[in-house]
């Protein structure tokens, strides 16, 4: 081939490279509006509910994301992902008739831009090379209110439109719901301002309801709930006088609605206070409303806790054996067929995590309609709740404690209609000392002393009925919101993320968000299905669990026995210089030999356990190497054989 | 697909079969689909029911599976004196060239089909995503289809097989690891800034890792689509040019 005639050839090969270069230049640059969805839930499709809240935008608001997208393409994750945020930005504004509207900022380095982005709060990673890389959000709205995502985690991702809805629906709404909260519970951070982070930074949970809602804390010995409480939230309370019940009694009746967590066994608080004794002795809080819900006709069945086997949680009980993670029954992992489906509270929750639970029951004549968000299986009964002090011999406890109760248990529930109060003579101190309130009230001023410190209580009429229906969801654990139970909490490039392991923290913001009658994200929150685990291998593990259970016990029944039968023999040997008889010999040599042969069994019975999931990867591995190769080959060789064949019939 | 181009598609896929080669690559690929998922991966240690553990291995897998079954296309013709027959035959010059990709795909994706055992196991476990599930084969077809118009043209060059996979091999290697970025520090040592992140925008595994995810983009797409449509074209320029040379 001549020189022309190579670059003749050469030509239209360069300019389609152009050509490639150009196009793919251009789709780069399209907007990300034509995609397929093709997740089960829906995972990348903007959802109702964040719909219904863009159009009804009633300011303008402006979102500024930053993008350092030139820098981040070097990080394919990081990459695709701030695409996708974009994207994401850009169908809100499609999706809000002009009210949202997204400015897309690559910042260059040391830029104006590149200051605005920091000085607004957001965070960047810096590369190997001394690049950083920005992928934040700044939200406003017209008087210049102010929310930031300071940074995307592409950890987040499933939770990408939660987060973004969250924002908008913040700097949208105005006002957050003021939550008045009475814990008992290290729930807040703790420690000197500026150093509060490394202190203690408090639960995840807490700074959750911050990032909602505008949180008023009721100290232990308060004596007004604030006037502009839309909610209150009580979580494990420390003990209430009468004054205090009153407060929140009368705060419920007059329309106030409340989101209860009590706790017949608390753990947080017994391990939160490692070197103290008394302390381990882990508090209750399941009676202190008991005069409420007794008026309520709702009861938490006092001292029990709920052990469920086959919600049980997996817990590793140290050591690296076949037995070293085994099913605690008393710690719950509650999955969504547990829960309710058709409440928006519990709609989208796939798992919640409980801790030695409590059950809630209705009186008979109770007038409150009584909606069980969340049960127990019917695999389950009431134990006493201090099984769950110390540590517990789980073994012990499945073989001798446990008779499951074929009914099942409300762990939380909601509570709506109309009650009387707890107080139907009126405030608690009037009564107590009636006739110097009488006399503090007609010499105004007076009315300082401790009864009369609840002047705000007795400031507005005392109601003996609600006015109209209250609105309660309460629940018999506070464990769920530490944590340990419920959430895994990171420190990645010297930032705290949380990443969630089930949905404990959604409950509870789902529960005061609906109370508070704000719908527009409650769609949106428990989307994220992240774990679907292998039922099959799970259901195994338990089904063989509870079957060698059985023979474990059956032959340690049988080593004590034997046991027994051996110490007895011996001791019946006589004494020094003595002789046994050879039939006694024998006996004892059988029974040793007995002794050995059943520890030998149980052993065994521990491997079968894992013997049967190893088994099952065994045979899947097989199946999926080399089932369809053999079959190729068989089919190939008969195929083979029938062409060698046909000639020699022919 | 016109009809010259349905004859050699037949003609081409039924080629395949015809010799025990192709079922040697069918098997190597199963087993070592199979094996990297279960022991690799550690699809079952997971306990998840998704196929991320399969799906992570494809681009890796088709790096040597794809040159292989490539190889042959052209470069088998070539050797056996059989290109000149084919570009004898009356019909389109590129619709022969169709033919022969479009029945190499086929190919590819038959092999594909055949992992479905896995798609049944993690519906026996659990409760998977199936519509990831899809994407993912889906992302996995198209970049199959990507690697083979690669080999394809690679195997247009030369009359070895054996440079044809290599060379096969080698080009595909540049366009999966253009996106890790070892490579692109490394790039931008040498070339501007601008040139190097452009190559980057240029690797399967980006596209590839996008529609595994579920979500099937119309830009991926489009790119798989022209990274096919460019190797073809390449691949028709290059096959005129050598049958011009004889």
């Amino acid at each position: 081939m001549s020189i022309t005639a190579r670059s003749q050839r050469a030509l239209p090969i360069l300019l389609a490279v152009i050509l490639f270069f150009a196009v793919n230049a251009i789709i780069e640059r399209l907007g990300g509006g034509a995609r397929i969805d093709l997740t089960e839930d829906g995972l990348y499709t903007i959802s109702e509910s964040t719909k219904k809240l863009l159009a009804g935008l009633d300011q303008p608001i402006s979102a500024t994301l930053y993008f350092s997208e030139d820098a981040a393409r070097e990080y394919p994750q990081l990459f695709a992902y701030g695409r996708r945020v974009r994207d994401m930005l850009k169908a809100y504004a499609e999706l809000s008739g002009g009210r949202f509207r997204l400015t897309v900022i690559d910042p260059e380095p040391f830029s104006k831009e590149e200051d605005d982005a920091m000085g607004a709060g957001l965070r960047s990673i810096t590369t190997p090379d001394g690049r950083r890389i920005h992928l934040g959000l700044v939200v406003r709205d017209m008087t210049d209110r102010e929310a930031v995502i300071p940074f995307f985690d592409p950890q987040r991702e499933d939770l990408l439109e939660y987060d973004l809805t969250k924002i908008v629906n913040n700097v949208a709404a105005g006002r957050r719901p003021t939550v008045a909260l009475l814990t008992g519970l290290p729930m807040k951070p703790k420690g000197l301002p500026g150093f509060a982070e490394e202190s203690d930074p408090g639960w995840v949970i807490y700074d959750q309801l911050k990032q909602f809602f505008t949180i008023e804390d009721l100290g232990p010995g308060f004596r007004k709930i604030p006037a502009d409480t839309d909610i209150l939230v009580i979580i494990h309370p420390p003990k209430l006088d009468d004054t205090q019940l009153y407060l929140i009694d009368q705060f419920i009746l007059k329309g106030g609605r409340a989101v209860i967590f009590l706790d017949p066994f608390s753990e947080a608080s017994v391990n939160r206070a490692p070197g103290q004794f008394e302390a381990l002795v882990p508090i209750a809080s399941d009676k202190a409303l008991a005069p409420l819900l007794k008026a309520w006709g709702v009861e938490i069945v006092p001292e029990k806790i709920v052990a469920d086997r086959t919600l049980a949680q997996r817990v590793t009980t140290g050591g690296m054996g076949p037995d070293a993670i085994k099913s605690y029954p008393v710690w719950l992992r509650v999955d969504a067929a547990h829960m309710a489906r058709r409440d928006p509270v519990t709609a989208n929750l796939t798992t919640v995590n409980l801790a030695s639970v409590g059950a809630i029951r209705r009186d008979g004549n109770s007038p409150l309609t009584f909606e069980p968000l969340v049960t127990s299986s019917a695999d389950s009964a009431l134990v006493d709740a201090s099984l769950g002090r110390g540590i517990p011999d789980i073994d012990a406890y499945w073989r001798d404690e446990f008779k499951p109760d074929p009914e099942t248990f409300d762990l939380v529930v909601r509570l709506d209609g109309v009650v009387d109060s707890a107080f139907p003579d009126g405030p608690p101190y009037a009564q107590a000392d009636e006739a110097a309130d009488d006399e503090a009230e007609d010499e105004d001023g007076k009315a300082a002393d401790a009864p009369g410190d609840s002047a705000d209580a007795a400031a507005t009429a005392h109601l003996a009925k609600a006015a109209g229906p209250i609105h309660v969801i309460l629940g018999a654990d506070s464990d769920l919101f530490d944590d340990r139970f419920w959430v895994q909490v990171q420190s990645m490039m010297g930032q705290r993320v949380s990443v969630p392991m089930a949905d404990n923290g959604a409950l509870l913001l789902n529960a005061i968000d609906n109370l508070a009658g704000s719908e527009a994200l409650i769609g949106l929150r428990g989307r994220r299905i992240k774990d679907r685990p292998f039922v099959v291998v799970e259901n195994l593990r338990r089904r063989a669990e509870s079957r060698l259970l059985e023979e474990e016990r059956r032959l340690e029944d049988e080593l004590q026995r034997t046991q027994q039968r051996l110490d007895q023999l011996e001791s019946q040997k006589p004494s020094e210089g003595g002789v046994l008889t050879p039939e006694q010999e024998a006996e004892i040599e059988r029974f040793r030999a007995r002794v050995l042969e059943i520890r030998q069994q149980l052993r065994a019975v521990q491997h079968e356990l894992v013997a049967d999931i190893e088994r099952l990867k065994l045979r899947l591995a097989l199946v999926n190497i080399l089932l369809v190769p053999v079959l190729l080959v068989l089919g190939a060789l008969v195929a083979a054989l029938l062409r060698r064949r046909r000639p020699a019939d022919a | 697909m016109s009809r010259a181009t349905w004859t050699v598609f037949k003609r081409e896929l039924a080629a395949y079969f015809a010799t025990p080669l192709a079922l040697v690559f069918i098997v190597i690929f199963l087993v070592l689909a199979g094996a990297l998922t279960f022991y690799v991966g550690g699809f079952f240690e997971r306990g998840q029911a998704d196929l991320q553990s399969f799906f992570v291995f494809h681009p890796w897998l088709y790096l040597f599976f794809i040159p292989a079954v490539a190889m042959r296309l052209w470069a088998e013709e070539r050797k056996s004196g059989t290109l000149e027959l084919l570009l004898t035959l009356p019909i389109p010059f590129a619709a022969a060239v169709l033919g022969k990709y479009l029945a190499a795909w086929a190919f590819a994706g038959i092999t594909l089909a055949l992992t479905a055992p896995l798609w049944i196991t993690v519906n026996y476990l659990g409760d998977p995503d199936n519509g990831v599930i899809l994407a993912g084969y889906l992302g996995s077809l198209l970049m199959a289809g990507g690697y083979l118009a690669i080999g394809m043209a690679m195997s247009a060059t030369t009359r070895s097989q054996v440079v044809a996979f290599v060379l096969g091999a080698a080009v595909a290697f540049l366009f999966t690891v253009s996106g890790l970025p070892i490579v692109l520090s490394f790039l931008e040592g040498w070339l501007p800034a601008t040139l190097a992140n452009l190559i980057a925008g240029f690797s399967f595994l980006t596209h590839y890792d996008q529609i595994a995810k579920g979500i099937l983009d119309l830009r991926d797409v489009l790119y798989f689509a022209s990274v096919i449509a460019l190797w073809l074209f390449i691949t028709t320029v290059v096959v005129d040019a050598k049958r011009e040379a004889g």
